[in-house]
């Protein structure tokens, strides 16, 4: 489920939501603004969202697990190195 | 009249049936068969001991039908049978036998000994009755000039052409859901599909055909998983699909009979519908390209 295989497309593999987020993850955000952010990125690019809420908070998990991401004072920002 | 691929999906059902049914059970689809095909001159006689040496007869052609379909035979057991019921069979029917027809499911033949020696011996020594051998092509052709009703009845319907080109994502869902609902696996296989696979797996002329078919419509099948709410469904469906391929592998069923264990898991047995029969290709075709399925070539 990290990475895409034959079943599981780049975009929809938790690597590939990261790697979006990483991309919105321009300012710190609370979790609601950057969930609104790659669902409005995603039917831009892809022409629907199709991404469940807990899929993206694993994407989240994930980031926080290789520390690119931080939470701090309510909002999530990258870490900044 | 049926199409090619209607054709191709009958013509694999009865060869599934025609080498998995034994004894008993393939005598009585044998007798269904040849009552529909000939209805009121073919009779099958009652599956009992002691069937005089005939398991069906055939009033207009004077035909006597000895069906054979053992789990095991030796060579000697299969010559000393057909001499002892061809026997019974000439006493039985004495000035009422033109021909003695010895049916039997040996998918690798009959042994060189049965056909020279004994029945070599049988023709020798009755030349006013024609003794002849009748296995999966001569019933083939029998099932073949059933009509449609009798078709149905015995086999179900079958995808045509027609329903391949008109197939949409609505036939593909409930054929999905049906066989859904195993574990994601921690690291599954990615191979490349090949385009000699079909020839390297063995399988019939028939199986290719439908395969190369369904494949123009697995498609759909990838962009349902493209777009459904769960990313994992299309592994775990997969997944469903390698482990049932690698439990029938483990057995001795040939690549033929495998592909018809799949095309049951996948529902072919179940859905009635012409559409959803055709679902059922595209989607075996889609796991059969994406090295789900069947073996992968080995490039040396």
């Amino acid at each position: 489920m990290i990475l895409p295989t034959k079943h599981l497309s780049k975009e929809r593999s938790i690597i590939g939501v990261g790697g979006e987020v990483l991309l919105i993850l321009n300012k710190p955000m609370t979790i609601s603004s950057l969930w609104n952010n790659i669902k409005e990125s995603r039917k831009r690019i892809y022409g629907n969202s199709f991404l469940s809420f807990d899929w993206f908070i694993l994407s989240l998990d994930f980031l926080f697990m290789l520390n690119l991401i931080e939470f701090k004072s309510g909002k999530i920002d990258k870490v900044k190195k | 009249m049926l199409d090619t691929l209607s054709l191709s999906w009958y013509k694999a059902k009865v060869e599934a049936k025609f080498y998995r049914f034994r004894r008993e059970e393939f005598q009585s689809w044998f007798s269904d068969i040849m009552e529909r095909a000939y209805p009121s001159d073919f009779h099958k006689i009652r599956l009992s001991k002691g069937d005089r040496g005939c398991d069906g007869y055939r009033i207009s052609t004077q035909t006597v039908y000895q069906v054979y379909a053992p789990r095991k035979a030796s060579p000697s057991e299969l010559n000393g049978k057909i001499i002892d019921d061809f026997n019974k069979a000439i006493v039985e029917f004495e000035g009422k036998i033109s021909s003695w027809v010895f049916v039997h499911n040996d998918p690798d033949g009959l042994a060189s000994e049965t056909v020279i020696d004994t029945l070599g011996d049988l023709n020798k020594n009755n030349p006013t009755i024609s003794i002849i051998t009748n296995s999966f092509n001569e019933i083939w052709d029998v099932v073949k000039s059933l009509d449609r009703t009798n078709m149905l009845d015995l086999f179900g319907e079958a995808p045509t052409l027609l329903d391949m080109r008109n197939l949409q994502l609505e036939a593909i869902v409930p054929v999905l859901k049906y066989i859904e609902g195993r574990e994601v696996p921690s690291d599954p296989p990615i191979d490349p599909p090949s385009e000699e696979k079909l020839k390297f797996n063995n399988l019939s002329n028939d199986i290719q055909e439908m395969l190369k078919l369904g494949r123009r419509k697995e498609i759909l099948v990838e962009n349902y998983f493209a777009n459904v709410l769960d990313p994992l469904y299309g592994e775990r469906i997969a997944q469903a699909f390698r482990e049932k391929y690698c439990n029938l592998k483990a057995t001795d069923l040939t690549e033929d009979e495998i592909f018809d264990e799949l095309r049951r898991f996948t529902g072919g047995d179940y859905f009635c519908g012409t559409k959803e029969l055709s679902a059922t290709l595209a989607v075996l075709s889609y796991f059969f390209e994406r090295c789900d399925i069947f073996e992968n070539l080995v490039y040396q």
